[in-house]
């Protein structure tokens, strides 16, 4: 008798299993509120990645929540566009997402007010400061504010005092903005800069020594793959911990960032747009911040330093408490 | 006659399809892509850190993750997942892997290395995987390289290159207890520690395992092990990294009532030291050291029933026959040896687009084999340049020239395109050449029984006197490796054509005269194996909670070898190889505590070589079920493991090893 091929035999059996898995339901969230004048959006990509897509499908979302009907938004890829038919008739808002996407269009002449998403703060304010195109240009930037952050140092290290910050060549600029920004919410702060990496050594030993938690600001320089390890590396070694930006940044060894995803930079898209656009005036330049965040933590660095944090729920809670 | 058309054609017009888009500049400034970056990364392939999709060769990553999600119980079992992958048990403690089949119990035609220590052994070659002082959780990723890569790691990266990386110490602070229970009556206990040790960090893991092994054998298993690793960093630019292990097996091998084979309980102890320096010399620049011992000792040496027992004559017969009185007959089968090796690599980027890395190393292996001794020193000397000649092209080049002591100079080599259509997509060509040195009891066997009393030579069962030349293969390949992101899809894909030559095969020689007088084999160089196939991987993630891993394999081999000396009568190979291999695992995270995973191995019938063999196709499911639980200052997870979960018991080395369905409860906590 001609033996049954086993793959065959289990063919039905792994099918059943993949179906049951791949489709296991899950949840959605749904937010009431009120509506706009806003009725077309343009989202234009910078690539074809799921964190764009993520963050235009929250802020439809959330915008359809609102409104509590289907809103007309059409979305494109940056390379897919026509320079001819752009924008297409009828939008009333553009959503850059992604830098790529809001570098390609702050040169040119757009009737309709132009929203930036997905863009760190030191990205847009360039932008801001060199495009030529007209019309309303709002950022919302990918990173919290800077007193956000603080307070999450306040909540976490208590007795903090010295904030160290390095800078490098893309955001020495900013040194002013940061040291009042600092001594505002009540600590000292002690900075350093570098113009190279082989500075980064001798710099971040003297600021070690001085600081009482590193306080990550996004640099070029600095936070890239190549460096963060040796400087993650070095602030646990002298049992200083870091404050990140970003999620990536706890991952690889920071002890705690405020930082908002894509899905929270979709529900704040949605605000801004529901609440803030009609106020805008034209040709003005703005950059707000996200009020939808998150807070992340890694226990293993934390518990290597000897800290005990509070549950991410009643962090998140403190820090909420003293939102504005 | 018309010959039929490749089942792979199809493909390879599907790889051809054009699918570019303009590359985007790139832009100084900061980007989103620098707060959300993920890029798998690896090492493996040419020595320098590379994306996937820039490596000179096709590579699956299989990381901590995976493994956890595949339910893996044993060192080899994630290794099921990279396509073209056998895995078979010799008995029930050792297992044995291998790329595209064509092996025997040794899978000596693959470089296996654990944080760049080699741990491919020089009296039989392969790897004895029952002896690694190495638990699943250590692990980090396991990167497999499918293809030759002699040009970056030398002589025996041959077919493939498996690197085990292991996780940083700080990755296992708190104390970790695990128990696993289940079929054959295993009991595994495994323990770790992980602190903070001055300025580095440490993790010392103990372990002990034992079961009754395969129904129908008596191979009873038990073995224990303490591994250590330690993370240093004195200075901002210096990393160091100390690991040592030793492992002691207990396996019980033979048959009962077989007196050539006869039922004994073995012992194996291997241990290692090994230090890992890494130096940031500043942008882009780089030293590292790599230094270690290996040690196996696995003495067995035992005496067989009289002669006239065993040839069921009377005791006065023997000196008759054998010109001998009737005694037992001893069999040295004692392997130990001693690997040294030392390893230095500079990496540097002496103009854009263009990254160098080079070294030399230095190696003795000295091993005993049954009675004889056997020593081969090795020097290497290496290059890897990757010289992006246009934003889409990168060009790699890499060579390696060996020195072994009684063999001579070899040189392996490496060319490679990548062409990128677009920031999703690319194409790679390269050229290999590699080389596998022959193993001491390949290069200069010397097995035979002796007389108990006098201690002289009775029969000898493999004689092959420093005759045997190092087997060579040439190969090309044309992959492919896109992502999708809109539908959370990458794929990789490769075409493979492999020239094996002058194989070391042994054969039957019934001219060497031994006191038995019924000849013996040796080896000789005079096989030949081509390969042709498709090996392809993709990995679809519909949600962040599910994911689907297939991996699918598809060969055609032709070749052959000699019976006897005489070169005349020849055995076709082409049954050496399994046509198709294929693995699927459907992952869901139900939740935030609870995981769940169905996998699915299939491999069509082949050959194995040495004490194996043949084996019809055999398909296996398994199921794992994760539940995790807070605790009192850390969390608990039990685990439920299903093998075979069909029941449709299989062998897949020899007969008897039947492996029918396992079930195997495991209850873990790890305090912080």
């Amino acid at each position: 008798m001609k033996r049954r091929n086993p793959m065959h035999r289990h063919a039905s059996w792994l099918l059943a299993c993949l179906l049951a898995i791949l489709y296991a339901p899950s949840d959605s969230a749904r937010i009431g509120d009120t509506g706009s004048a806003i009725d077309s959006i343009l989202f234009v990509l910078s690539a074809d990645k799921p964190i764009y897509h993520q963050l235009v499908n929250s802020a439809r979302r959330h915008l359809e929540a609102r409104r509590g009907k289907p809103f007309d938004t059409k979305t494109l890829l940056l390379d897919e566009i026509q320079p001819t038919h752009f924008p297409p008739g009828g939008v009333q808002l553009i959503v850059a997402v992604g830098t790529r996407a809001a570098n390609a269009l702050i040169d040119r002449p757009l009737r309709v007010p132009v929203v930036e998403v997905l863009i760190p703060e030191p990205t847009a304010r360039k932008l801001h400061a060199r495009g030529r195109g007209n019309g309303p240009r709002i950022a919302l930037a990918l990173e919290q504010p800077l007193p956000r952050q603080l307070e999450l140092i306040h909540q976490l290290l208590p007795s903090a005092r010295d904030i160290g910050v390095l800078l490098g060549p893309s955001s020495q600029g900013d040194r002013p903005a940061i040291e009042t920004a600092i001594r505002a919410a009540g600590f000292r702060p002690t900075v350093a800069e570098i113009r190279d990496t082989d500075d980064l050594g001798p710099a971040l030993d003297r600021l070690l020594h001085r600081s009482d938690v590193i306080l990550a600001v996004p640099d070029k320089l600095i936070f890239n793959r190549a460096t963060v390890y040796r400087l993650l590396l070095a602030s646990y070694r002298q049992g200083v911990p870091v404050i990140g930006f970003s999620r990536a940044l706890v991952r690889s060894g920071a002890l705690a960032a405020v930082h908002s995803t894509a899905e929270d930079l979709g529900a704040a898209l949605a605000d801004l747009i529901a609440e803030n656009l009609p106020n805008e005036e034209a040709g003005e330049r703005t950059i707000v911040h996200s009020r939808h965040y998150h807070v992340s933590i890694n226990r293993a660095v934390a518990r290597s330093l000897g800290l005990q944090p509070p549950d991410i729920g009643v962090l998140t809670k403190a820090l909420r408490d003293r939102d504005p | 006659m018309k010959r039929p058309r490749s089942p792979l054609f199809p493909f390879g017009l599907l790889l051809f399809t054009k699918l570019a888009h303009a590359q985007p500049a790139a832009l100084a400034m900061l980007s989103e892509e620098d707060y959300f970056t993920a890029t798998p990364m690896v090492l493996s392939a040419s020595r320098m850190t590379q994306p996937l999709n820039e490596a000179p060769a096709p590579i699956t990553v299989i990381d901590h993750d995976t493994i956890e999600a595949a339910g893996a119980i044993e060192l080899t079992d994630a290794l099921h997942l990279v396509p073209g992958f056998q895995i078979a048990h010799e008995n029930g403690g050792e297992q044995t892997a291998t790329l595209h089949g064509f092996s025997d119990q040794h899978a000596r035609r693959m470089q296996v290395m654990i944080d760049g220590r080699s741990i491919y052994t020089a009296d039989f070659g392969g790897v004895v995987w029952s002896t690694i002082p190495l638990t699943v959780d250590e692990i980090d990723r396991i990167e497999v390289i499918r293809g030759p890569n002699g040009a970056a790691f030398g002589s025996n990266a041959f077919v493939g290159t498996i690197n085990i990386v292991t996780r940083h110490a700080i990755e296992n602070h708190g104390v970790s207890l695990k128990v696993l229970t289940g079929a054959h009556h295993r009991r595994r206990f495994t323990g770790s520690i992980g602190a903070r040790l001055g300025d580095g960090d440490i993790r010392v893991v103990i372990a002990s395992d034992q079961h009754d092994g395969f129904d129908e054998r008596n191979d009873d298993f038990r073995t224990g092990f303490i591994d250590l690793r330690a993370d240093f960093s004195p200075t901002l630019n210096d990393s160091l990294t100390f690991e040592a292990g030793y492992k002691s097996t207990d396996l019980l091998t033979g048959f009962p009532d077989d007196t050539v084979q006869p039922l004994r309980l073995k012992n194996s102890r291997y241990q290692y030291q090994q230090l890992n320096w890494t130096r940031h010399l500043g942008k882009d620049s780089e030293f590292r050291l790599i230094a270690y011992h290996n040690f196996l000792d696995a003495p067995d040496r035992y005496q067989t029933p009289p002669l006239s027992r065993l040839f069921g004559v009377t005791p006065e017969t023997i000196p008759l026959l054998f010109g001998v009185e009737d005694q037992p007959i001893e069999v040295p089968r004692s392997v130990s040896e001693h690997q040294y090796d030392i390893d230095m690599q500079h990496q540097f980027q002496p103009m854009p687009g263009l990254r160098l890395v080079w070294g030399g190393g230095a190696r003795r292996d000295d091993g005993r084999l049954s009675l004889e001794r056997n020593t081969r020193n090795a020097l290497r000397l290496f290059a890897q340049a990757e010289w992006r000649a246009t934003p889409r092209l990168l060009v790699h080049a890499g060579m390696m020239h060996e020195w072994f002591e009684h063999i001579g100079n070899f040189v392996s080599t490496r060319l490679a395109l990548n062409y990128q259509l677009d920031t999703k997509h690319s194409l790679r060509l390269s050229g290999s050449r590699a080389w596998r040195m022959p193993s001491f009891f390949e290069r200069n066997s010397n097995f035979q029984s002796r007389l108990a009393h006098s201690g002289a030579p009775f029969d000898a069962i493999y004689l092959t006197s420093n005759e045997v030349r190092p087997e060579h293969i040439d190969a090309l390949e044309f992959g492919y490796i896109g992502r999708f992101p809109t539908h959370h899809l990458s794929v990789d894909a490769n075409l493979f054509h492999q020239r094996l030559n002058d194989l070391i095969v042994d054969v039957y020689d019934t001219s060497i005269a031994d006191t038995l007088g019924d000849g013996a084999f040796r080896y000789i160089n005079d096989g030949q194996l081509r390969l042709t196939g498709l090996d392809a991987h993709l990995d679809y993630r519909p949600s962040p909670a599910s994911r689907l891993l297939l991996s699918l394999s598809l060969a055609k081999a032709s070749g052959d070898e000699p019976r006897f000396p005489d070169r005349i009568e020849r055995v076709d190979l082409a049954d050496d190889v399994p046509r198709t291999t294929l693995s699927a695992m459907v992952s869901h995270r139900f939740g935030n505590d609870t995981d769940a995973s169905a996998t699915y191995y299939y491999s069509s019938a082949f050959q194995w070589r040495g004490e194996g063999d043949p084996v019809d196709g055999y398909g296996r499911l398994d199921l794992n079920v994760s539940h995790f639980f807070p605790v009192a200052n850390g969390r608990g997870q039990i685990r439920l493991v299903v093998l075979n979960a069909l029941n449709q018991p299989y062998a897949d080395f020899r007969p008897e090893n039947r492996f029918e369905r396992r079930i195997y409860a495991e209850i873990g906590f790890r305090y912080h």
